[in-house]
C-alpha cells in the first residue's frame, strides 16, 4: 500500500480491504509533530485471500527481498552495519512488568518460532541462532528443548527474571557478542517471518497486551495494524475504575499517553492502564547508594543527576553519562524519588550535542 | 480527551525512604519494651514520649525558623527522638533526651536542607555535644566489658545474658533478644544494611587483642549490637558501595575497641563514630572506579615526568643558553618557554634588530602594519598629531611588526582622570613577533620619551594583555573596574583615577538595541567588530544595530568602555569572534 521512501523503513500493507479514504496528518501521542496517516474505511464485504505456497527452498537473497516486500523486516546487512561470522540472537525475554505478549507467542507457537528463526539464518547466512528467554517461562522450557535439540544451529539461553536483562545492549554484554557480529530481532518478528514467507502473510497483525489493574479482562490480544486502542479496551470489557494513567509499552520504559484513540502500530508492544497516577515527590537525596547497585551499565546515576544539576557538563564525560541504556532502575529504586531518568536524559541530550 | 500530561518513564516505583524510617520505629519497639520491663514501665514510657515529641516539635519549630516546608511523615525525626530516648540512660534528667532529638533534627535535617547531607552522624553529634554541656548525664552505670566477660563465663542465667539485664544502662539495650528481634525485623523489611552491621561488629571484635574478654561475651554485648543495628547503618553517613561499606563498618568497629577500653561500652562508640563517618568520602573515592569518581576527586600529582617533558625541556635549555650567548639583554626564562611551547623551530628575532621610530608629520600610513586604515580613523590619525598623540613603530628588514599610540589624558577615550599624564592607547604587536621582549621594548621607550611627563597610565583589558605584563615593567594596579584594570607607571607620585560613571537616564527601548563602541584610532578593532556583527544575521527587526565610534571622553559618559553592549549591557569587549557573539546575543534575547 505505502511503498518506502527512506532506506531503513518498510513497505506497509494495507490491514483491511477497503478504499483509501484520506491521507491526512494527524496528532499522535508519540509524537510531537502530526504523522502522515493514511485513513482506510473498510469494505462490508471483506475478506483476505490465503496466498498457497508457490514455491520452497529460497536463496538468502531472496528470502531477504521476501521478508523485505512482506514488510516484516529489512535485513540488508550492509545497510545495519553487520558484517560475518554473523550470531543470530532472537530476543524472547520481555521482562517489563505486565507485558506478556513475547511469553503468549512462545507459549503458543513454538513451532513456528523455530521454523521462522531457521528462515532467519538462512536470511541472514548466520553461523548461529541464539533464542534468549527468561526463566519465568518454566512451563515451555522442556518442549521448547527437546524442538531445539534437533536443530543444530540454534542454542538456548535462559536468564533470570531480572529486569532489565532484555535490553539489548545487556543481552550482548551478557552473552559475550560483539556488536557488528550480532544481529538482535525481537521474538515476535521471527514468528511473524514465518508467516511471511510459509503462509505469505504480508506484516499486517501483531499481538499487543492490553493488561493493568484498571483493566476488567486484560488479554494479550492479535490485531491488525492500524485498530484503535478504544476498540482493544472494548474487547477486554472495559474498565473497572477510570484509568488514571495509560502508559504505552511497559510501566518502566513506557510513554504515557492521554487519549484512547491511538492507533496500533507496528512497534506497539502492550498498553498498561494503571488506576492511578504515581504521587511524584522529589526529596534531596540520602546518599544510600542503591542506585549505584542496581545499575546494569555500572553507572553513578546519583552523580550523573548532581552533574546535570550544577550544569557540570563535563563531568558527564568522565561519569560515562552515554553509557546510560534508560532503563529505569535507578528511578525505580530510589528511596527518595528522584527522576534520575528527567536528568540522564537530559544529560544524554548535551552529549548529543 | 485527559489533560496533556508528560512524565518520563517509569512510571511505577519501589519503596521510598520512609518506609524504612517506620520500620525502625517498629523495629525499636521490642527494645524499648525490655528497657520498660526491666526499668520501670511507667518513667521509661514517659522517657521515651518526651523525646519523640521533643523531636517532631524540633523539627516544625526550625522548619518554621528558616522558613522551610517540614515533613513530618517521613517518620525521620520520631525515629531520631526515639532512638536519642534509647541510647540515654533512663534515670536522666527529662530535658535530656529532648535536647539530644532536638539537636538531632536541627544538625540532621534542618541546617543541611534534607536528610543525607551531614558528613556525621547527627545523632551522635549531639550527644557529644550533651556529653560536653552535660558532663553528669550520659552517666552509664554500666559495668565495664572486663566484666562482663567474667560474668559471661560464670553466668549461669542465660536469662540475663539475652532476655533481661539491670543496672542504669541504655535504655534501648537492657535486652540483646529484643535487638536481634529488631534486627530480625529490619532484614525481612529490607531495610538494615547488614553488610555494615556485621563488618562492624567483626572490627570490634578485634577489642579481643586488648583485653581479656572472651569472643562471645563482645559478640554479646549488647550496647555494641544496638548501636551496630540501629545506629552505624544510617542511610547518608555509609560509604555507597558494598566493599566500602564492608571496610567502614570494620574500621568503625576497630577504632572502637581502644576507645571503649578507656571510656566504657557506650561513650567508647560514641566517640568512635565520628571518626569512621570522616573516612567516608575517602573509600567513596577508593571504592568507586577511577573514571567516574569525578566528583569526589582529589588532588591529583603535580609533577609527571615522561619522556617527552624530559625531551622539551632540555630543548627550552639549550634554547635558552644559546639566547644567553648571543643577546646582550636576556630575556626572562620563562618567556622563552612560552614560546617554545608555542611555535617549535623558530629562532626568535632579537630585540636589538628593531628599529624603533616615531610618525613625525603624518600618522595616516600608522596602521598599515595591522590592517588596512579605514577612512574613519584616517581623519583621527592625520590631525590628533597637533593635540598631542603619539605614534610609534617598530620595524626590522622584513618590515613593521608592531606600533604603540600615547596620548594626552585629557584626550583620551577611556574614562579616567589624572593631571599631566600620558597614557598608552594602542599597543599593537604582530603575532609571530609576541612573547620576543618586543612588547615590553615599546613600552620601556614608552616610559623613555615621556620623561618629561609625571607617569604614564594604561588601561587593559585582562583578555587583551597577559597577566603581569605591566606589573613586570613597574606598573602598578590602583584601580579595576569589570575586567578592566588601570595600571599607573609613575616614579612622581602622580593620581589617576576612573571618573565617576554618569549613568543617563536611557529613553524607553521598544527595540532591542545592540550599540558598538569603537575607539577612533584601531582601524583592526573596528573591523573585526563589523565582520563580528555581520555575521550575527539576525531576522529583520529582531535588534537595532548601532555604532559608534568615540572620539571624546564625553561620549563614552553612558558606556564605560568600548565594547559591544545590548540594551546597556556589555557583552563583549577586546577581540570577538562572530559565532560566539551570536550565541551571546540570541542567549541574552532569549533571557
Amino acid at each position: 500500500m505505502a511503498a518506502p521512501s527512506e532506506k531503513e523503513s518498510l513497505p506497509l500493507f494495507s490491514p483491511v480491504w477497503g478504499e483509501v479514504v484520506a491521507v491526512e496528518k494527524s496528532v499522535v501521542p508519540w509524537s510531537a509533530e502530526p504523522v502522515e496517516t493514511i485513513v482506510i474505511m473498510p469494505r462490508k464485504d471483506e475478506l483476505l485471500l490465503p496466498i498457497t505456497m508457490a514455491k520452497t527452498g529460497f536463496s538468502p537473497d531472496e528470502l531477504r527481498f521476501l521478508l523485505y516486500r512482506m514488510g516484516v523486516v529489512n535485513l540488508d546487512l550492509e545497510l545495519i552495519g553487520k558484517s560475518a561470522p554473523l550470531t543470530l540472537i532472537v530476543n524472547g525475554c520481555e521482562l517489563e512488568p505486565y507485558l506478556t505478549s513475547t511469553q503468549r507467542l512462545l507459549e503458543e507457537k513454538p513451532k513456528e518460532l523455530l521454523l521462522g528463526i531457521e528462515l532467519l539464518v538462512q536470511a541472514v547466512e548466520a553461523e548461529r541462532a541464539i533464542l534468549v528467554i527468561s526463566s519465568e517461562n518454566k512451563g515451555i522450557l522442556e518442549d521448547l528443548g527437546d524442538l531445539i535439540f534437533a536443530k543444530k544451529q540454534i542454542s538456548l539461553e535462559v536468564f533470570p527474571p531480572r529486569y532489565p536483562m532484555d535490553h539489548p545492549v545487556l543481552i550482548r554484554k551478557i552473552l559475550g557478542v560483539p556488536e557488528e557480529n550480532s544481529l538482535i530481532i525481537d521474538l515476535p518478528l521471527a514468528v511473524y517471518s514465518h508467516e511471511a514467507v510459509v503462509l505469505r502473510q504480508p506484516f499486517m497483525e501483531k499481538v499487543v497486551t492490553i493488561t493493568g489493574p484498571a483493566i476488567r479482562n486484560p488479554q494479550n490480544i492479535r490485531v491488525r495494524i492500524g485498530t484503535m486502542l478504544e476498540e482493544l479496551v472494548a474487547q477486554c470489557d472495559g474498565f473497572t475504575v477510570e484509568p488514571g494513567m495509560i502508559i504505552m509499552g511497559g510501566p518502566l520504559r513506557g510513554q504515557v499517553i492521554n487519549s484512547l484513540e491511538v492507533p496500533i502500530t507496528r512497534y506497539s508492544k502492550g498498553f498498561v492502564f494503571l488506576p492511578e497516577r504515581n504521587p511524584f515527590l522529589e526529596t534531596s537525596c540520602i546518599l544510600c547508594g542503591s542506585c549505584i547497585d542496581s545499575c546494569p551499565m555500572g553507572l553513578y546515576p546519583v552523580f550523573i543527576c548532581e552533574a546535570v544539576k550544577s550544569r557540570n557538563w563535563k563531568a558527564l564525560d568522565d561519569l560515562g553519562a552515554e553509557n546510560c541504556i534508560f532503563c529505569g532502575t535507578c528511578s525505580y529504586i530510589c528511596p527518595a524519588h528522584i527522576p534520575h531518568q528527567k536528568y540522564l536524559k537530559r544529560a544524554r541530550e548535551r552529549l548529543v550535542k | 480527551m485527559r489533560k496533556r500530561s508528560t512524565a518520563f518513564p517509569p512510571h511505577i516505583f519501589g519503596k521510598n525512604y520512609y518506609k524504612s524510617n517506620w520500620d525502625l520505629i517498629v523495629a525499636l519497639a521490642p527494645a524499648f519494651v525490655a528497657g520498660a520491663l526491666s526499668y520501670g514501665i511507667g518513667p521509661s514510657l514517659l522517657f521515651l514520649l518526651i523525646s519523640a515529641l521533643g523531636a517532631a516539635c524540633a523539627e516544625i519549630v526550625f522548619s518554621f525558623a528558616l522558613s522551610q516546608s517540614f515533613s513530618l511523615d517521613d517518620g525521620w525525626a520520631i525515629s531520631m527522638g526515639m532512638l536519642s530516648a534509647l541510647v540515654l540512660p533512663p534515670s536522666a534528667p527529662l530535658y535530656i533526651p529532648v535536647l539530644v532529638a532536638a539537636l538531632t533534627v536541627l544538625l540532621g535535617k534542618t541546617i543541611p536542607g534534607g536528610l543525607g547531607r551531614s558528613i556525621f552522624s547527627p545523632l551522635i553529634l549531639a550527644l557529644i555535644l550533651i556529653f560536653f554541656i552535660f558532663p553528669g548525664a550520659l552517666s552509664y552505670s554500666w559495668p565495664s566489658l572486663e566484666e562482663t566477660g567474667q560474668t559471661v563465663i560464670r553466668a549461669k542465667s542465660w536469662y540475663e545474658l539475652f532476655l533481661l539485664s539491670s543496672g542504669n544502662q541504655a535504655l534501648g539495650s537492657y535486652s540483646l533478644l529484643a535487638i536481634l528481634l529488631g534486627a530480625i525485623f529490619l532484614v525481612l523489611r529490607n531495610s538494615l544494611d547488614s553488610a555494615v552491621t556485621l563488618s562492624y561488629l567483626l572490627g570490634s571484635s578485634f577489642f579481643l587483642l586488648f583485653s581479656k574478654v572472651p569472643l562471645p561475651a563482645q559478640l554479646f554485648a549488647n550496647d555494641s549490637i544496638f548501636f551496630a543495628v540501629f545506629l552505624v547503618p544510617m542511610a547518608g553517613t555509609t560509604p555507597l558501595t558494598l566493599r566500602g561499606k564492608l571496610v567502614y563498618g570494620f574500621l568503625g568497629g576497630l577504632l572502637s575497641a581502644p576507645l571503649r577500653l578507656f571510656l566504657g561500652p557506650v561513650l567508647g562508640i560514641i566517640f568512635s563514630l565520628p571518626f569512621a563517618n570522616a573516612t567516608v568520602p575517602l573509600l567513596n573515592y577508593l571504592f568507586l572506579p577511577k573514571a567516574r569518581s569525578y566528583l569526589l576527586q582529589p588532588m591529583k600529582p603535580v609533577f609527571r615526568v615522561g619522556i617527552g617533558e624530559v625531551i622539551t625541556s632540555l630543548k627550552n635549555l639549550l634554547l635558552f643558553l644559546s639566547l644567553a650567548k648571543s643577546k646582550k639583554k636576556p630575556t626572562p626564562e620563562k618567556e622563552v618557554l612560552a614560546d617554545e611551547s608555542s611555535e617549535k623551530g623558530k629562532t626568535p628575532s632579537p630585540v636589538s634588530t628593531m628599529n624603533f621610530q616615531e610618525y613625525k608629520e603624518d600618522a595616516a600610513g600608522f596602521c598599515s602594519f595591522c590592517t588596512e586604515t579605514l577612512p574613519e580613523c584616517k581623519e583621527f590619525l592625520r590631525t590628533s598629531m597637533s593635540k598631542g598623540w603619539r605614534f610609534f613603530q617598530a620595524a626590522d628588514e622584513e618590515g613593521i611588526q608592531g606600533g604603540m599610540i600615547l596620548g594626552p589624558t585629557a584626550e583620551a577615550t577611556f574614562p579616567v582622570e589624572g593631571e599631566n599624564l600620558v597614557h598608552i592607547a594602542c599597543l599593537m604587536l604582530r603575532k609571530e613577533k609576541r612573547k620576543r621582549g618586543l612588547g615590553r621594548s615599546l613600552v620601556e621607550l614608552a616610559i623613555k620619551v615621556s620623561e618629561d611627563k609625571s607617569g604614564i597610565w594604561a588601561l587593559a583589558h585582562k583578555s587583551l594583555i597577559p597577566p603581569g605584563f605591566l606589573e613586570h615593567l613597574g606598573f602598578k594596579v590602583v584601580a579595576q573596574r569589570g575586567s578592566w584594570k588601570l595600571s599607573l607607571y609613575s616614579p612622581k607620585d602622580a593620581q589617576v583615577s576612573f571618573s565617576p560613571t554618569v549613568v543617563k537616564t536611557r529613553e524607553k527601548r521598544k527595540k532591542n538595541i545592540l550599540e558598538a563602541i569603537l575607539p577612533p584610532y584601531c582601524s583592526y578593532l573596528i573591523k573585526n567588530y563589523r565582520e563580528a556583527i555581520e555575521k550575527l544575521d539576525l531576522p529583520e527587526g529582531m535588534v537595532e544595530i548601532r555604532e559608534h565610534i568615540v572620539s571624546s571622553k564625553e561620549e563614552l559618559s553612558s558606556f564605560p568602555f568600548w565594547g559591544i553592549y545590548l540594551n546597556g549591557k556589555l557583552l563583549a569587549t577586546g577581540l570577538m569572534e562572530g559565532e560566539k557573539l551570536k550565541a551571546k546575543v540570541l542567549k541574552k534575547l532569549g533571557e
